[in-house]
């Protein structure tokens, strides 16, 4: 049978998505585009896939220039039409929603209460729910909200054989039994799909004050990026930049949330601590957006994380690397640093050297046909064996991405 | 079996207290308290172990001549740490008497328990052995003798005590000239609060300059010791060795001499003293003719510090030395004093009050375990030594004879001689210096 | 099911171990016949104490060539039955391992080995300016190794967040006696999913931790407890309720009921409740010293406006540490109001509360028991406490058919059936409540990527597929 026909079969003549937009791993092209509308669907069509030894291809799960070449048949899963938030429970501070639901609808959701999802990656909000707790990217803020798997309170997904897991809840302390959810969060669609998830909303904080260290050069930034780490008050976010949105020369950038008497209070401590004064943002929202996507705007992004200990002697490494753009999270020690396509050379240089820093460091996104890609592993041998195991569990005939090993 | 045993007598004793050992919810809050449970990490030496084998008795599954429970209950240092940290209030202590009792119903004690008990319980006998004892100290013997000995066995639990007999010498107050000029205190004007002092058992046999320190500055701070004619052991030793016997035995003379002796108040310089004696109440609970009598003698029990606190202390002079204080077990978890002995040492000009690190936590003297558990005793009381000379003081300072000398013996082994006092003896020494004794 | 070990097991777990830290005879195995919930009693084979990771490794692949189960045990503090022995298993304790790794200042880390007391670690990194904050009740006695395997809470996780947000890092030992790195403080760029995260919480089953990685927090520089006493359970559920949805950010907020009260007035820990209360409501502010005052008079507001009788503010540390007391020992003082005592343990989500709270007063007048309530409000983790004495068995059923009641409510307002002592034995009963087979199928199959063997833990957590769960 032709296989357009067997999800039309399956699904319905509408499962078949558009795939206009979708950002698809670098070198892939789908036979087709399915879009179930909800987990029951999601199911059938994976079930389907199963026993037709066809693959699928979940998108909008962070691997958007991973290179993927698949031998098999397969097809691309959309989330678009699993799209709609289900229930925001504001008194209880907890959203549920479809996975293809725009993370853009959901802030515009909690705005009207006061409420947000305190989470900042590169460009969090272009992407769908779904896509969000699949990369659980927490971004700076988590020093001061937590990661993003800390704040995911349940799930739907379905697994590779197309069982749905209801799994957590609705409640802060959701879990009975193992955390499986954990493996979802973050687990980039290896382990199933996601189909609907419920997050924790926060309070807006009364006051937001953006503060700036502007610098010479980047390792001029070391001492007070520890000085920010060890500080006795932990500011919510504290990056280091290569260029400042307002100066173009490379500064450190610290948000403090909270009541303004405490803002106040936490500035004084902090400059007390660091023996300096510290400038203060106007424009806030759009320098915060410009400062979260530095590190992440270019063809090749490099994932690097460390010890706040260590963080000078990356610093170093990242100054004379010809960087394009570079964003650090000064308290995690961690960020991404970008280069030119043209520069990959240069970007394979700074792998070696950071490397040889003892950093940890991946290759997230590059051309597709990059031999960067070779470096976009850092699983130790017990890791990988578990990842087997795990998704053998989930996805006994490896019906997830055809491909990966 | 199990029934065997409940219907025989032997468990009864501690069933009979089995209200006492419900409240225990098995929470675990005290195990962390526990210096047999820290050193050891078996639960069965863990208060809420050791709970768990009295109730297994109790329950009729467990032998009470048993290994477990005769070496676990044993073991037991009797600190009662673990009981201010119960949030069910568990009285551990009083059960570990009981407990002990049943022990010792099973299984007879060991003859070195036996031979101190008798010793201690006898005011003849006791006279004899100290005065021996002092005779060695005095002249140098038991230090050497002690090093001759070999450290484990028979040998070694008697150069244990010769350590700790060593360890009773007078610790290394300096010596200072009396004020210039000084005049005694002014005659007490007015009825004073007469106070009756115990003078113990080992504190009569070795440490009496301590006694006579505590009837001097309880004077000098107004009160009218009187004395206590008639007094005995408190039967301390005897209450946790489980022969309650001859503890009551023991408190009800001291009761009488209580009664005897017109006093309001009963101070006491020796904290497992103390402890004890203010129980008096619960070791005659099931005797209805004694029980008030002793309540009220419970009652009327006061560690010094407590007594001295209570109005002052006075001032005295300048006595320029620091001290490594601990906290007797007994006179913090089980009677819950803790600020009393560290006031009178600061109502004394010049003295620096360092306590040490885990002072909370017992030195391994408890009684007569140091010489009953060498081992055991030994790692916790060398644990302690290290806590004292970490401060680097002058010298060691707690308010309890037993725990003077495990401390003082433990010193000496470091070939450390700085040696141990009480709190009242400077306090005594600073009242000297003043001329308030002249 | 293995009967007893064999003189030649236990002299080869003596040889790794040392023979003073092994028990096997069966007189000293009555004490670790259960663990904080002493509803179930089972004696072990043997308890084995190792000292070192190379020990617990060598001690468990021995144990699993013999086929022998093994189960973990930390401070056997725990509610829900985790380390209650199975028969025919060996326990491996890790009281002897409780030594802190290092801490580091600079990168606010600390590893420990798992038998180090929670409290202990918050006061060796004091000096340093640092802190441990997931703080369960029992922390001063609980272990870290037994915080990672129940993903422990505490009152201060409502702001803070539990044991996971701080492990960041475990070397464990597999049910094979593999010892494998998981995680690490400096490898987020390696994006790897969160093994971590997946481990803890996983209840003895997936391996033992000997090592533990943890972040540390800058101790807080003020703090602000203040407590309301209310008529009725009912207003102060109402009262958390506004103060956590008017924006406010308590580090902690949490209720005790009259019958808690009165226990805890009681016992050695009193902290001065009025007994005629019908509920106090605990609320602490923490952090920058300046804004606390204004955000406890937030909070004092919104007390006052749901019915408040009275507020009381601890304005020394002295009378913060007694108003905590009281709440932190609040179980152990149960002790004296009823011989036997069943914490329970459940998440509703907050804004049912006063309707939850409610409805376990009403069951706990139809199955005539005492429920004295206990509970980390701000994030809706209720511990029922359920009184009763063991000898009285009509009692014993009653108390079984209302923790059902309890949790069959709890699961139909949308919470669940543990907030944080975990499933153990306990709780297994109940997982069909929240679990359908497709997901408790998954729980068995991932346990069995941790452990192929099925020796770690056995009769834990999950229900057996036929539904046996004892
Ligand atoms: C009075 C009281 C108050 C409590 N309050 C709270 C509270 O506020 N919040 C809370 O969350 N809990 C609370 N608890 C429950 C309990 O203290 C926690 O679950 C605690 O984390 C258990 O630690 P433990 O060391 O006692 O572990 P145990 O009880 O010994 O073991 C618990 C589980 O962990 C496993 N385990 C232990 N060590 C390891 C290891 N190294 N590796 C792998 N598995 C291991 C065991 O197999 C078992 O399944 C309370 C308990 C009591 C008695
Ligand atoms: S703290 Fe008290 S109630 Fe808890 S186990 Fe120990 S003795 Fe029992
Ligand atoms: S009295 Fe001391 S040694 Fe004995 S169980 Fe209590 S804490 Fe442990």
């Amino acid at each position: 049978m032709n296989k357009v026909e067997a999800i039309e079969d399956v699904l319905g003549v509408e499962a078949l998505g558009s795939g206009v937009g979708l950002s698809l791993p670098g070198g892939a092209t789908p036979e087709h585009v399915v879009a179930p509308r909800d987990a029951e669907e999601c199911a059938r069509l994976m079930r389907w896939a199963t026993s037709s030894g066809i693959g699928v291809l979940p998108v909008g799960v962070g691997a958007r220039s991973r290179p993927f070449e698949s031998e098999g048949r397969w097809v691309a899963l959309s989330t678009e039409r699993m799209d709609g938030i289900e229930t925001y429970e504001a008194a209880d501070l907890t959203l549920t929603a479809a996975a293809g639901t725009p993370m853009a609808d959901v802030a515009a959701a909690m705005r009207p209460h006061k409420q947000w999802a305190p989470f900042d990656p590169p460009r969090v909000g272009e992407g769908t729910i779904g896509g969000f707790v699949s990369v659980a990217d927490s971004g700076p803020l988590w020093a001061g909200y937590g990661e993003v798997r800390n704040h995911v309170l349940g799930a739907t997904i379905v697994t590779g054989d197309g069982r749905i897991l209801r799994l957590g809840g609705r409640v802060v302390k959701n879990v009975a039994g193992f955390d499986l959810l954990k493996l979802v969060v973050g687990g980039r669609g290896s382990f199933g799909v996601v189909t609907s998830v419920c997050i924790r909303a926060f309070p807006e904080p009364i006051e937001d004050r953006v503060l700036v260290l502007a610098s010479a050069s980047l390792p001029e930034l070391a001492g007070p990026a520890l000085q920010v780490a060890t500080a006795p008050i932990v500011p919510v976010s504290s990056v280091i930049v290569d260029r400042l949105p307002t100066s173009d020369t490379p500064g450190l950038v610290i948000r403090l949330h909270g009541s303004r008497v405490t803002v106040d209070a936490d500035q004084r401590r902090l400059e007390a601590h660091l023996g300096l004064k510290l400038a203060t943002i106007d424009n806030r929202a759009t320098f915060a957006a410009e400062v979260s996507n530095r590190g992440a705007s270019d063809d090749i992004v490099i994932r690097v994380s460390t010890l706040p200990s260590l963080l000078g002697g990356l610093l170093g490494v990242v100054d004379g690397a010809g960087a394009s753009s570079v964003g650090l999270d000064a308290y995690g020690a961690r960020g991404r640093v970008s280069f030119s396509e043209s520069e990959g050379s240069q970007a394979a240089r700074f792998l070696d050297a950071a490397s040889a820093l003892g950093a940890t460091v991946a290759v997230e996104s590059a051309p597709h046909t990059s031999p960067l890609w070779a470096r976009a592993d850092e699983k130790t041998s017990h890791e990988a064996e578990l990842m087997d195991g795990l998704r053998r569990a989930f996805d006994p005939e490896g019906v997830l991405w055809p491909t990966r090993s | 079996m199990a029934d065997t045993i409940v219907n025989g007598k032997l468990a009864a004793a501690l069933e009979a207290q089995s209200d006492r050992l419900l409240p225990c919810v098995h929470c675990g809050f005290c195990l962390p308290a526990c210096p047999t449970y820290n050193r050891l990490g078996d639960e069965n030496d863990s208060p809420r172990g050791r709970l768990h084998l009295m109730n297994a008795v109790v329950e009729g599954r467990l032998d009470p001549a048993s290994d477990a429970f005769q070496t676990h209950i044993d073991r037991c240092l009797g600190c009662r740490a673990c009981e201010p940290v119960c949030p069910s209030g568990v009285e551990y202590g009083a059960l570990l008497e009981v407990a002990r009792e049943t022990a010792n119903a099973a299984r007879p004690l060991p003859r070195l328990t036996r031979a101190l008990l008798t010793i201690m319980g006898s005011r003849p006998l006791r006279s004899v052995v100290f005065g021996g004892g002092r005779l060695l100290r005095t002249l140098g013997l038991a230090r050497v003798l002690a090093d001759r000995l070999p450290k484990s066995g028979r040998g070694g639990e008697l150069r244990q005590a010769l350590s700790m007999l060593e360890a009773s010498r007078a610790g290394s107050i300096p010596p200072g000239p009396v004020a210039h000029g000084a005049r005694g205190l002014p005659q007490r004007e007015g009825s004073a609060v007469r106070v009756a002092t115990l003078d113990g058992c080992v504190q009569a046999g070795l440490y009496s300059r301590v006694n006579r320190a505590t009837e001097r500055t309880l004077d000098a701070n107004g009160y009218e010791v009187v004395s206590m004619r008639g007094q005995d052991c408190c039967g301390a030793l005897h209450a946790h060795a489980g022969d309650l016997e001859g503890a009551r035995r023991l408190a009800k003379r001291n009761i009488e001499a209580f009664e005897r002796s017109g006093a309001s108040t009963l101070a006491v310089n020796a904290a497992g003293c103390g402890a004890t004696m203010t129980d008096y109440g619960t070791l005659f609970e099931d005797d209805a003719a004694w029980r008030e009598r002793a309540e009220r003698v419970a009652a009327a029990v006061s560690d010094v510090s407590e007594v001295l606190v209570q109005t002052g202390p006075r001032r005295g002079a300048m006595v320029e030395c620091s001290v490594a204080y601990d906290h007797p077990c007994h006179l913090m978890h089980a009677q819950g004093v803790v600020e009393a002995p560290l006031s009178v040492l600061r109502a004394v000009p010049g003295v620096d009050v360092r306590v040490v690190e885990g002072a909370d936590e017992c030195c391994g003297g408890a009684g007569i375990y140091a010489m009953t558990h060498p081992d055991l005793g030994g790692e916790i009381g060398e644990d302690k030594v290290d806590a004292v000379r970490a401060q680097g003081a002058d010298m060691a300072c707690t308010p309890n004879a037993g725990c003077m000398m495990q401390i003082g013996s433990g010193l000496l082994r470091r070939g450390d001689d700085t040696g141990t006092v009480h709190p009242v003896e400077i306090l005594d020494e600073s009242y000297r210096r003043a001329g308030y004794y002249r | 099911m293995i009967r007893s070990l064999s003189p030649d097991v236990i002299a080869r777990l003596r040889d790794i171990v040392g023979a003073r830290n092994v028990i096997s005879e069966p007189d000293r195995l009555v004490v670790y016949e259960s663990d904080g919930l002493t509803a179930y009693r089972v004696s072990p084979l043997a308890v084995v104490l190792p000292a070192s990771t190379e020990e617990v490794s060598a001690v468990v692949s021995l144990l699993g060539r013999e086929g022998v189960a093994v189960i973990p045990r930390g401070a056997g503090t725990g509610l829900s039955g985790g380390a209650l022995p199975t028969a025919g298993g060996v326990v491996v304790g890790t009281a002897r391992m409780n030594r802190i790794l290092s801490i580091d200042e600079a990168d606010r880390l600390a590893r420990v080995q798992p038998g180090v007391i929670n409290s202990r670690l918050t006061t060796a990194t004091e000096p340093y300016g640092l802190y441990y904050a997931p703080d369960p009740s029992s922390q001063s006695t609980c272990t870290l190794g037994g915080n990672v395997a129940e993903n422990s809470g505490g009152p201060h996780c409502l702001k803070y967040g539990v044991t996971s947000r701080y492990v960041t890092g475990l070397t464990v030992v597999m049910g094979d006696g593999r010892v494998v790195e998981l995680g690490g403080a400096h490898r987020w760029a390696a994006g790897t999913p969160d093994f971590l995260g997946l481990f803890v919480g996983s209840e003895g089953c997936f391996g033992i931790a000997t090592e533990i990685e943890v972040r540390l927090l800058p101790l807080t520089e003020g703090v602000r407890t203040i407590l309301g006493i209310f008529e009725t359970m009912e207003a102060a559920g109402r009262a958390v309720t506004e103060i956590i949805g008017s924006g406010l950010m308590p580090a902690a907020v949490e209720i005790v009921d009259k019958a808690t009260i009165e226990a805890v007035e009681a016992s050695v820990f009193a902290a001065g409740y009025p007994t005629d209360a019908g509920a106090a409501l605990v609320i602490e502010f923490d952090g920058t010293e300046a804004g606390l005052d204004e955000e406890a008079e937030a909070a004092a507001r919104c007390c006052r406006a749901n019915g408040a009788r009275e507020i009381r503010s601890a304005s020394t540390e002295e009378e913060r540490v007694a108003l905590w007391k009281g709440r932190k020992k609040a179980f152990g003082a149960m002790g004296r109001i009823a011989p036997d005592l069943l914490v329970q343990d459940a998440t509703v989500p907050r804004t049912r509360l006063p309707e939850v709270l409610a409805r376990i007063t009403e069951i706990g007048e139809e199955y005539d028991l005492k429920i004295a309530n206990v509970f980390h409000a701000g994030d809706g983790n209720l511990h029922p406490n359920i009184l009763f004495d063991r000898n009285d068995q009509d009692e014993v059923d009653r108390v079984e058919a209302a923790s059902k009641a309890i949790m069959t409510l709890c699961v139909q307002v949308g919470g669940t059936i543990t907030g944080e002592h975990g499933v153990g034995v306990d709780k297994r009963q109940y997982m069909t409540l929240v679990h359908n087979e497709t997901e408790l199928d998954m729980l068995r199959r991932v346990r069995r990527v941790f452990d192929p063997s099925g020796l770690l833990n056995p009769g834990k957590v999950v229900p057996d597929p036929d539904g046996a769960v004892a």
